[in-house]
């Protein structure tokens, strides 16, 4: 029994073991770049299997999205192998089923969003292992009950979202949820609840929020006290519920209830509930008319003093002229009028007494203008802190608009049609902070406009028709740090059109006209600068300049270049981001860049964030050193440039990179050693390139698969460029031993060649290289003799083989010359020392044996004589027998070589230039040649039997 | 006439001087060469005991073993060379056709390109064969000849281990440039082998004393008997050569179902070789170390190959022999193919030459890819090709019948059996992959096996037997058969896109054109027309020794080196245009009368050419005298 025991243990080791060393990429999901292992998302795969999805995912994984799957169905235990899960999202899927037991082991689970799928209904059990959940969404689903433990083990659940559903029984809902002590919120919204009726279990009296919008209700049917701990309360869209039903229900605590859209009658609901009437909201309820509202006031004020907040959206009201809340209780904190007809709000005349509201908002409204409001008699609200007029049709803003409000530090106007800002309309606004102007009509800003906000801090003005920025229209905005003129036309900027600014930290300027990039208009905000917003300008240059306009914007850590409208930037100037040291971010992308020029980035010393993206004309290519200087890099995205080779002089500095995107691009092969050069690499994204499945990438498929640090998004989807169906992960790379082939070759086919070539050599030259054997050893052995300085015992110096006709020569010349002279050569010679009656073979033989040397005299007579070949042929013998050269040519008479046969030319081809020509009489200088000839030859025979190169300068002029 | 008569005699007269007379100065001759150990035995050896009759029989039954030797030795190294060079193209040709194995191994390497290359490069360069071929054979003798074309092949062997462009063309060459040297000096081989074995069977005739020429139709039963046991064994090289095929690519093959799959029709309805047959054959790719390995053990057995023909086949001229060969200057050299082909026995069997190349093509790639292939799949050519190799191996032996019958039977008689076999193939259309075809088409193999061997065997006799008696032409002779062979290989490689049917016809009308051919041929052979043969000019040989003045031969080659002829003999002034000039002399030609007005003519030119052209033939260079 114990032994299969370690065994399934070891097997488990072995499986998790597998997993630790296999790669770090994933089948169906993309780990987030930064999160370490921590959060995944599984978007929009074809797998319809569960499993298939998170097989892969690691244990550490805390937040996991699974969203836009084809999933119907998820099985047993598909997620016990992620036990650290919190947050687990699988909306917008097709789920219809799960089994029991599917989030088993899911104890960490904090989160569950199940909204979107189809399911209809829900086991029991299904929930049970989820201990620690506190919000779970199971909207927008087709759910019509569910069983009635199926929250048991969900103790700690916080939120339930239900919303959009099919459910029809309250009283099963509440019976599921009654004991879950946490419940705080709980959305029923847009089921098909017809009641409130309950059996005997009461909603947990933690439940503060209740939202039951968008249902059938039309009585509320539960117990008089079983809303009482309920906060919120949502009954908007109920169109049957009727005022009768609130007949006794205990609603004293809420503090916020929705009536949008039911038969309720506001005025009668107020009397028979014991409701607070400032909790209730006004939306909708029919308050169409002054009079409604009037009766309403009315209403409230017997109840209440002061009022906090009145919300009247969706009421129909048209206008508010005979409107006077004056009879209202007093309003502490707003009054909300949107969605509504109105279409002035005649300087806020109907607030008369109401001096205490802090915010006042009309959206949706059919608003016109804002005229002036200073001749009129003036209800100052001092209190009024904020005011909203959004999505009206404000086409133009009067003189003194909002005198009547002097402490507003918030003014919405933004989403209008405001073409006429009237140069004073914010005087006196001394407080305003916030100014919102984005979205209008507006062409001009005057010198004017912004002269008494002193406060500003925010200005958007986005999305207007601007183009010219006037001179000192900023002037006094010493506060301002966030200037926002995006989407404007601005052409360019008048002198000094943005002084003042002093404390600007963010500006937007993109999608405007400009079409240079002017360094003087910063010099106001050079020093605070930390954004700037140049995208999808028409900024362009034509040829490489020398321009550094952001050099002095020493805080600048944004810069967005990106997008540059029509043409693109086309030549990116070497110099243009000179000086931006603490540059954190930079976008260049979609600007038709025709080159990217090495030293672009050198300054670029903090930049974390680069993205190229489409930045470039067609096939780009990176040249070695671009990046040479951004070390903190950590993320690069380089999709779509065309790039064709990626190398490591290319890629080489980026130590710090975490995150390199470079999908759509060309390139077929990427070569290993630059990957491995990035140390801190974790998520490489090589989409839509077209990597070959060839032996060239072996090592690439080798490092994807198993690098254990760099996540390869969808790398099991990365399909062969020349076979679709070949994935690149698997692609056959057994055919692959390159290497070993080409060694196998060269060693083979060099035997081969030598295994041929060596016996046809033998076989054709076996002669010839014996005898240059023994010439070499001749050689060889002369040197090792004169080495070991080893004296022979020579009865004679030399023999002199002559021919007789030479004899006068040798007598008259030769033998003086060496026996005599001061020189003490022993000479042979065969009429002087030859032995009487011996054979003269023998006489030779013992001649050139008993001689140290042998000089031949050649002359033409020399090579016809019999003998004197014999001479020679016996002195050569010497050189097989001895391994000694020992013969010397003295040449006499000039022979052409034609005339000289094979053996003798043979001797010349072997001892090269081994010969002394006698100088004969047409030399310049015969004494002094022969002087120097007679030299030589002493020389030669002194020189043991060592082989005299004669090739002296002087030597040349004897020879012919 | 006078002089070359003149010269002749004081040759003869050299040549008889030179060894003292006797058999066993004969002996001593010979033995000179190969054993001098056994010779300084027998030398020393006790003379009680000596039997010189005993002993000259036991040295001349020693030297025809030697010669049977030599016949399978090389017979074993061509099958082998065949083997592992076919093997081995057909597997890389099979790779290289995968279109998977080709994108995953070589990517952009354009590996079927070079494939292509490949093959151009064997089949297109042997035509420019018989410029060199004798030069080659000539130059390096006959047994180097076949050392060194098996150590190209070797080489080729070598380079598939690294395919790329620069490695496979160059090596596709150099055996395109081989194939012709290479079955030249195997023809030559063999036959050469004949002669000395009735040499050595007729020690004691006289004119196998005085080296003269053998007598008519002496040596014909033993080129039978050595050519039928040459094909014999080097037909099975057909069957090794299926060996990688069959014990490592078939396991990768994919069935017929998946390679056939789009093709329509097979056999003489076809055009090209298989028209939209499956770019992917391969299953899955083998390891390349798998491949490696299957290659090493193909270079292994190329290694063996030439081991066998530098160890075991002796040589096929004595060295004397083969000096005189190439004696007669290397301008004759280059020329005597060319003149041979007037002979008009040549004349009449080249389309039958050409037919041989066509048929053995057409088995290997006509036959079995369109017809094998097409109809069975992919994994049962092995078995095609296996079984035509054994068919021609063992068939080969019925050309031993021509010791019996006259020697057209051979030739002939495959004639008819390819003749019908081409009818029934131009008829057969069939639907591709029915496997129920496999024992038709087993016959059809086997049978046109059978037409094979005796084509093959038969032409090779044929050409042995007519050239019998001529042993310093044989490599003229046998160049011209393998180079029209070469030409053959050639059309067939252009013609691979043609219809099946035009191959066919062409196939056809060749056979029926070499029929006739070779029946005129026959005919004038019985009726003893005479042919033109060129005249092989006596060969020159240098003379040097003492003598280190020459007075006036200017045109010495400067590689000579010194050499003791004892003989010291005349020079010879021969030089090669005077061949050129006194052509055709040996030859009984039908105009006798102009010859003989000849050589009074050609004296003139040649004393006035020897000042002028001398310096010309300086380049020619003369070899030395291997001793």
């Amino acid at each position: 029994m114990a032994s299969p025991t370690p065994q399934l243990w070891l097997l488990m080791f072995a499986v998790v073991g597998v997993q630790l060393v296999g790669g770090y990429s994933f089948h169906n999901c993309i780990a987030e770049p930064h999160s370490n292992r921590k959060s995944f998302s599984c978007k929009c795969r074809r797998d319809e299997h569960v499993s298939a999805i998170v097989n892969d995912l690691p244990r550490s994984v805390v937040n996991l999205t699974i969203i836009f799957n084809p999933l119907r169905r998820i099985p047993n235990n598909s997620f016990v192998h992620l036990p650290n899960l919190q947050n687990l999202r699988l909306d917008q899927n097709q789920l219809s089923d799960f089994d029991s037991l599917a989030f088993r082991n899911l104890h960490q689970l904090k989160y569950l969003n199940l909204s979107f799928n189809h399911f209809s209904e829900l086991r029991a059990s299904l929930f049970e292992d989820l201990h620690n959940l506190t919000d779970l969404s199971l909207a927008n689903n087709k759910l019509k009950k569910f069983p009635e433990g199926i929250f048991f083990g969900v103790h700690n659940l916080n939120t339930l979202l239900l919303r959009n559903n099919c459910l029809i029984n309250f009283s099963e809902i509440v019976k599921s949820v009654s004991h879950l002590k946490k419940l705080k919120t709980l959305d029923l919204c847009s089921n098909n609840l017809t009641s409130l009726h309950h059996s005997n279990v009461s909603l947990p009296q933690s439940l503060s929020m209740l939202f039951l919008c968008r249902n059938n209700l039309h009585t509320l049917g539960c117990k008089l006290s079983f809303l009482k701990f309920v906060n919120l309360l949502d009954l908007s869209n109920n169109l049957r519920l009727h005022t009768k039903a609130f007949q006794g229900v205990d609603l004293s605590s809420l503090r916020s209830l929705r009536l949008k859209s039911t038969k309720v009658k506001i005025a009668k609901f107020l009397n028979i509930s014991n409701i607070n009437a400032g909790s209730v909201d006004f939306s909708g309820t029919g308050l169409k008319t002054p009079s409604h509202i009037m009766e309403l006031c009315k209403i409230l004020k017997t109840r209440l003093k002061r009022i906090k907040h009145v919300r009247l959206h969706y009421n129909g009201i048209k206008n508010l002229t005979n409107v006077k809340l004056s009879h209202c209780p007093k309003i502490t904190g707003f009054l909300d009028l949107s969605f509504n007809g109105l279409k002035s709000i005649e300087c806020l005349h109907f607030l008369y007494n109401q001096a205490g509201i802090t915010k006042f908002i009309v959206e949706h409204n059919h608003l016109s203008s804002l005229p002036y409001c200073k001749k009129q008699k003036m209800f100052p609200f001092k209190s009024l802190d904020e005011l909203n007029y959004r999505y009206n049709r404000i086409q133009s803003v009067g003189a003194w608009a909002f005198i009547q409000t002097p402490n507003i530090r918030i003014l919405k106007l933004n989403i209008n049609t405001i073409a006429l800002l009237h140069p004073k309309a914010f005087l006196g606004l001394k407080q305003l902070e916030l100014l919102r102007l984005d979205n209008n009509l507006l062409t001009d800003l005057y010198q004017e406009t912004f002269k008494e906000n002193v406060n500003l801090k925010i200005l958007h003005l986005r999305n207007n028709r601007i183009s010219v920025i006037f001179k000192g229209t900023f002037c006094n905005l010493k506060n301002l740090n966030t200037l926002d003129l995006g989407g404007n036309k601005i052409t360019h900027f008048q002198q000094s059109g943005l002084d003042g600014l002093k404390s600007l930290s963010k500006l937007y300027l993109d999608g405007n006209n400009l079409k240079q990039i002017d360094s003087s208009f910063y010099y106001a905000f050079q020093d605070t600068l930390t954004v700037l917003d140049l995208a999808s300008n028409q900024i362009r240059f034509f040829k490489e300049k020398s321009i550094s306009p952001f050099a002095k914007l020493r805080k600048l850590t944004d810069l967005k270049l990106n997008g540059q409208r029509n043409y693109g930037l086309t030549v990116l100037p070497h110099t243009l981001f000179r000086g931006l040291h603490s540059l954190n971010s930079l976008y260049l992308t979609h600007n038709n860049i025709v080159h990217l020029p090495p030293d672009a980035f050198d300054d670029l010393t903090g930049l974390r964030f680069l993205t190229l993206d489409n930045c470039c004309a067609g096939v780009t290519q990176l040249e070695p050193g671009i990046f040479k200087n951004l070390r903190n890099l950590t993320t690069l995205i380089l999709e779509n440039m065309g790039l064709q080779n990626f190398s490591k002089e290319v890629f080489g500095n980026l130590t710090q990179l975490r995150v390199l995107q470079m999908n759509r691009n060309v390139m077929q092969s990427i070569p290993v050693d630059a990957l491995e050069s990035l140390p801190k690499l974790n998520y490489l994204d090589l989409r839509n390139i077209p990597l070959s499945c060839t032996c060239q990438n072996k090592f690439l498929q080798n490092y994807t698969v198993n690098s254990p640090n760099v996540q390869v998004v969808y790398l099991y989807n990365l399909i062969c460029q020349q076979d679709k169906r070949l994935k690149f992960h698997n692609f056959d790379t057994k055919v692959c031993y390159i290497d070993l082939g080409k060694y196998m070759f060269f060693s083979t086919a060099a035997a081969v060649f030598l295994f041929t070539l060596i016996p046809l050599l033998y076989v054709k030259l076996y002669w010839k290289i014996k005898y240059s054997y023994y010439v070499f050893r001749s050689w060889f052995s002369d040197h090792w003799s004169r080495l070991r300085e080893k004296e022979e015992n020579c009865k004679y110096d030399a023999f002199i083989s002559y021919n007789f006709s030479d004899e006068e020569w040798v007598m008259n010349e030769l033998l003086p010359n060496l026996e005599g002279n001061g020189s003490f050569f022993k000479l042979c010679l065969h009429h002087r020392d030859f032995e009487l009656g011996r054979n003269i073979v023998d006489n030779i033989v013992s001649a050139v044996y008993s001689s140290r040397k042998t000089i031949c005299v050649l002359s033409r007579n020399f090579l016809r004589s019999e003998w004197c070949s014999l001479e020679i042929q016996l002195a050569s013998y010497r050189l097989f027998d001895e391994h000694r050269d020992v013969l010397l040519l003295v040449v006499l008479e000039p022979i052409s070589e034609r005339q000289l046969s094979s053996y003798h030319r043979m001797r010349k081809v072997m001892l090269k230039k081994t010969y002394l020509q006698w100088p004969g009489s047409d030399c310049s200088n015969p004494l002094q040649a022969q002087e120097l000839f007679w030299n030589k030859l002493r020389r030669a025979m002194k020189a043991g039997s060592k082989l005299e190169r004669e090739e002296d300068d002087e030597n040349k002029d004897f020879e012919t | 006439m006078e002089e070359t008569e003149a010269e002749q005699l004081v040759e003869d007269a050299d040549r008889i001087a030179a060894p003292p007379n006797g058999p066993v100065n004969e002996l001593l001759n010979v033995d000179q060469e190969d054993n001098m150990q056994g010779q300084m035995e027998e030398f020393l050896g006790p003379q009680a005991q000596y039997n010189e009759e005993e002993e000259e029989k036991k040295f001349y039954r020693r030297k025809r073993l030697e010669v049977i030797k030599n016949v399978v030795a090389g017979s074993f190294g061509a099958m082998m060379v065949y083997s592992v060079y076919m093997g081995l193209l057909q597997m890389q040709l099979t790779l290289h056709y995968d279109t998977t194995y080709r994108e995953v191994k070589y990517s952009n390497l354009g590996l079927e390109d070079i494939d292509r290359k490949m093959l151009m490069g064997i089949n297109v360069t042997p035509i420019i064969g018989l410029l060199y071929t004798p030069v080659l054979i000539r130059f390096l003798g006959t047994k180097w000849m076949m050392f060194l074309a098996s150590g190209i092949y070797a080489l080729f062997v070598s380079t598939n281990y690294w395919e790329r462009y620069y490695t496979l063309v160059p090596s596709a060459v150099a055996i395109g440039v081989a194939i012709v040297p290479l079955w030249a000096s195997l023809g030559n081989y063999i036959t050469r082998m004949a002669q000395q074995y009735y040499e050595y069977v007729n020690y004691k005739e006289e004119h196998v004393q005085e080296q003269k020429k053998l007598p008519k139709g002496a040596c014909h039963s033993y080129i039978i008997v050595f050519q039928s046991l040459f094909f014999l064994i080097f037909n099975l090289s057909f069957v090794f050569a299926e060996f990688p095929m069959r014990l490592v690519l078939h396991g990768y093959l994919h069935e017929s179902k998946h390679v056939l799959a789009n093709v329509k029709i097979c056999g003489a309805a076809i055009t090209g070789i298989i028209p939209d047959f499956n770019t992917t054959v391969l299953v899955n790719l083998p390891r390349s170390m798998l491949l490696i390995q299957v290659e090493s053990v193909l270079m292994g057995f190329a290694f063996i190959a030439m081991i066998i023909f530098l160890l075991l086949c002796g040589p096929a001229y004595r060295p004397t022999e083969e000096i005189d060969l190439r004696s007669i200057g290397w301008g004759n050299i280059f020329q005597l193919p060319f003149k041979h082909l007037r002979d008009y026995r040549l004349r009449l069997l080249c389309p039958f030459f050409i037919y041989s190349g066509f048929e053995v093509l057409f088995a290997l790639s006509g036959f079995s890819l369109s017809y094998g292939v097409c109809i069975l799949g992919l994994k049962s050519l092995w078995l095609l090709i296996v079984v035509y190799g054994l068919s021609c191996s063992v068939f080969s032996l019925l050309a031993l019948s021509l010791l019996r019958l006259p020697r057209w039977v051979c030739l002939i008689g495959g004639a008819v059996v390819h003749g019908v076999l081409l009818v029934v193939l131009m008829a057969l259309t069939v639907k591709p992959d029915s496997p129920q075809y496999l024992g038709p088409l087993l016959v059809i193999a086997v049978l046109w096996g059978l037409g094979s061997a005796l084509n093959k065997t038969g032409v090779s006799i044929v050409v042995g037997m007519l050239y019998a008696e001529e042993k310093e032409r044989l490599d003229f002779v046998y160049t011209i058969y393998h180079w029209w062979q070469a030409i053959a290989i050639f059309i067939v490689y252009l013609w691979s896109h043609m219809p099946m049917r035009a191959k066919l016809s062409v196939l056809l009308a060749t056979l029926l054109l070499a029929c006739y051919c070779y029946w005129v041929m026959e005919r004038r052979v019985a009726r003893k027309v005479q042919h033109r043969l060129p005249r092989i000019p006596r060969p020159r040989h240098k003379v040097k020794g003492y003598r280190y003045l020459e007075e006036d031969n200017s045109d010495e080659s400067d590689e000579s080196d010194e050499e003791e002829n004892e003989g010291d003999m005349t020079e010879d002034d021969d030089d090669d245009d005077d061949d050129e000039v006194v052509e055709e002399m040996g030859t009984r030609d039908e105009e006798e009368g102009a010859h003989d007005a000849r050589p009074e003519e050609v004296d003139s030119p040649r004393a006035r050419r020897r000042g002028v052209e001398g310096q010309q033939h300086r380049q020619e260079e003369e070899e030395e005298r291997g001793e």
